[in-house]
């Protein structure tokens, strides 16, 4: 079904010009949705861009009819892009005064403003098709999108609204970060929090208005969602977020156009959500700094210290032991024996873990603030976790002033 | 012109500040000073304003009527000589920062956007961190911080900003003993220094201690001026009327 050929071909941009084009495009517009969806997810605002997207279709409508009713060409897609553009605001400003004067959540808002735009959208383009006027075929597209016939002209406006982007994003960071994470502070600190937050929903459109033409208004807003969402699992920084977002939005356009290039009727807009949904769920289990894989191992491997340090211990006391998970994690390291008596170098680890449990109860007498942190430092080597000067202290400390170190 | 002669030590002062939620007043024309190289408490009952007078008088919340004075100007001129500590609850802790990031976020007014951020103001950041005993969590994601770490962040954050006066909501809501203590110590050496702190504080048994003067607030103003003077039994059971007996039974 797939065709390998033209999927390596359009990987390697060598599969024509049309198809270079689109791909060319859709990586800027993911990488854009990406990086500006960032913002968005931690203004906790991601489904703003959905009210916003929906709110398109009727601008998309009415600009069409107009165009057409001055005799021109319906279809002509500044004029379709710029109707889409007015709507959306309306559509904004509609939500925006909802949660404001009344006591709807924005939750609630943003459903009834969405359903009711894109109700009178689709009754609009209902309208056109039947009227049979200024070339409306292909006007359906902005449902869901369509990259066939994508001229060099779009790409380049793709190519300017990827630039523009980068831009603002770059020179408005700081206050968009701060509004993101600290509202108070932020306007103490002098930052117009209405200022950003509108130049953040001007990002939004820009990106919306523009990705209607490739994925179409219904799955625009997941450019701006999954790439963030998935890009937070990977990292703790705001600013590495960002870039890793943008780079999950721009692969997700490349391989989603690749494929659609690669396996007939494969329309591009669908499958490059569906691709950065696997990447989505990639990082949800694989992502070291928050994945569901990572953090199971992590838990397990911690789990076994305890084991370990418990049954060390036991064998020192030479108290039996009868917990099954103790036994295995000792017996898996050859600290016991199959009749569960110690080996030599059972023997050895559990007197040094006997001198290392004395240090750190000194440490924590000395330290009665580090004790949270101290549960996960004290079960491993001592030497990985502090330094030789400290542990030199406390192993003094340990001697006592007598210079002797206390009978086990 | 002698106007500010007046207000020759103030470093903060709100004039007939009226604030309401909706038709529900918070704050009933109060007038307040807190005096520079001072450390000063807010204090008043559960929904007294104390939060509100701060936030008021920032420009965070607006107010009915009234004004407030920094140094004796407005807001907008001194901005830079302000650093406000917000709650602690204010914040969602998951986001994406390490306790050095938030800490550089009180850098951000002083540096231009196409600024860098650079070794140097690395090194002030630790600086900063090192003065509330926090530089070996520099690199650790804030959701990991204990509350009071949390807050030893937030106070980093403020020393970053350089001000000279110091309003801090609650700082002490929350917080272990460890960090209750390098706070006022700290504010206590910014006090000594020149410096000015005013905080909303709850707990009554350390007003004392900790305070030159105060502001006992219930809605209006019912007292304002040194602890001395104005931290009596009197004016605390004007502001808490029978609830002390509950709040703090040891003062009566």
């Amino acid at each position: 079904m797939i065709d390998i050929a033209a999927f390596i071909n359009a990987l390697t941009f060598s599969a024509g010009y049309n198809t270079a084009i689109v791909a060319v495009g859709a990586i800027l517009l993911g990488w854009a949705g990406g990086t500006v969806g960032t913002y968005l997810l931690l203004r906790q605002r991601s489904l703003v861009s959905d009210a916003l997207s929906h709110a398109t279709l009727p601008g998309v409508g009415i600009a069409f009819l107009l165009m057409a009713w001055f005799g021109g060409s319906g279809r002509f897609l500044p004029g379709l892009l710029l109707g889409a553009a007015i709507s959306a605001m309306i559509g904004l400003a509609g939500v925006e005064w909802l949660t404001r004067r009344t006591r709807l959540n924005s939750d609630a808002a943003i459903g009834a403003v969405l359903s009711s735009f894109f109700g009178l959208g689709v009754v609009l383009l209902t309208i056109i098709q039947s009227l049979g006027i200024g070339r409306q075929a292909g006007i359906g597209s902005f449902l869901l999108g369509s990259t066939s016939g994508m001229l060099r002209n779009e790409a380049y406006t793709l190519a300017a609204l990827a630039l523009f982007v980068a831009f603002l994003v770059f020179v408005f960071r700081r206050p968009l970060t701060l509004v993101c994470f600290d509202e108070t502070f932020a306007r103490t600190s002098g930052i117009d929090i209405r200022r950003t937050d509108l130049l953040l929903m001007f990002l939004v459109m820009a990106v919306t208005v523009t990705g209607l033409r490739i994925v179409g208004l219904i799955l625009v807003v997941a450019l701006l969602i999954i790439p963030p969402v998935a890009a937070r699992f990977w990292t703790e920084k705001t600013n590495t977020m960002i870039v890793v977002s943008g780079l999950v939005g721009a692969a997700s356009g490349f391989i989603g156009t690749a494929l659609s290039a690669s396996v007939p009727n494969f329309p591009a807009g669908p499958v490059i959500v569906l691709v950065a949904a696997v990447l989505f769920v990639l990082s949800l289990l694989l992502a070291p700094a928050r994945g569901v894989f990572y953090g199971l191992y992590r838990a397990r491997a911690f789990s076994r210290k305890v084991h370990r340090r418990q049954g060390l211990l036991a064998i020192l006391r030479g108290e039996a032991i009868y917990d099954k998970d103790t036994i295995r994690v000792l017996k898996s390291e050859k600290l016991i024996r199959g009749d569960g008596t110690p080996t030599r170098a059972g023997l050895d680890a559990a007197e040094t873990a006997a001198r290392e449990e004395a240090l750190w109860t000194i440490y924590l007498r000395n330290n009665p603030d580090a004790a949270y942190r101290a549960a996960r430092m004290r079960l491993d080597p001592i030497a990985d976790r502090l330094t030789a000067s400290e542990i030199a202290e406390l192993e003094r400390q340990f001697a006592g002033p007598s210079g002797v170190l206390p009978a086990q | 012109m002698n106007v500010h002669v007046a207000d020759g030590g103030a470093a903060f002062k709100v004039r007939g500040l009226s604030v309401a939620y909706g038709d529900k007043p918070a704050l009933s024309s109060v007038d307040a000073v807190f005096q520079q190289g001072r450390m000063s408490a807010i204090v008043g009952p559960n929904g007294a304003g104390k939060s509100t007078m701060l936030k008021a008088a920032m420009g965070i919340i607006p107010s009915i009527s009234g004004d407030a004075l920094f140094f004796g100007r407005p807001l907008d001129e001194v901005r830079s000589r302000i650093a406000y500590v917000p709650q602690r609850a204010s914040v969602d802790w998951d986001f994406p920062a390490t306790v050095i990031d938030v800490v550089l976020m009180g850098l951000y007014r002083s540096l231009g956007p196409f600024t860098l951020i650079g070794r140097r103001q690395r090194e002030f950041a630790l600086g900063c961190l090192e003065e509330v005993d926090m530089v070996s969590l520099a690199d650790r994601q804030i959701g990991q911080l204990s509350g009071g770490q949390q807050q030893r962040v937030f106070i980093a954050r403020a020393l970053a900003q350089k001000a000279d006066l110091l309003l801090l909501d609650e700082p002490f809501a929350g917080v272990d003993a460890a960090t209750e203590k390098t706070i006022v110590t700290l504010l206590k050496k910014l006090v000594r220094e020149g410096g000015t702190a005013v905080a909303v504080h709850h707990d009554l048994s350390t007003v004392t201690a900790y305070f030159d003067d105060v502001l006992i607030l219930n809605v209006r103003r019912i007292a304002n001026g040194p602890v001395k003077k104005a931290f009596t039994e009197a004016h605390l059971a004007e502001a808490y009327g029978g609830r002390l007996v509950q709040a703090e039974p040891e003062l009566i």
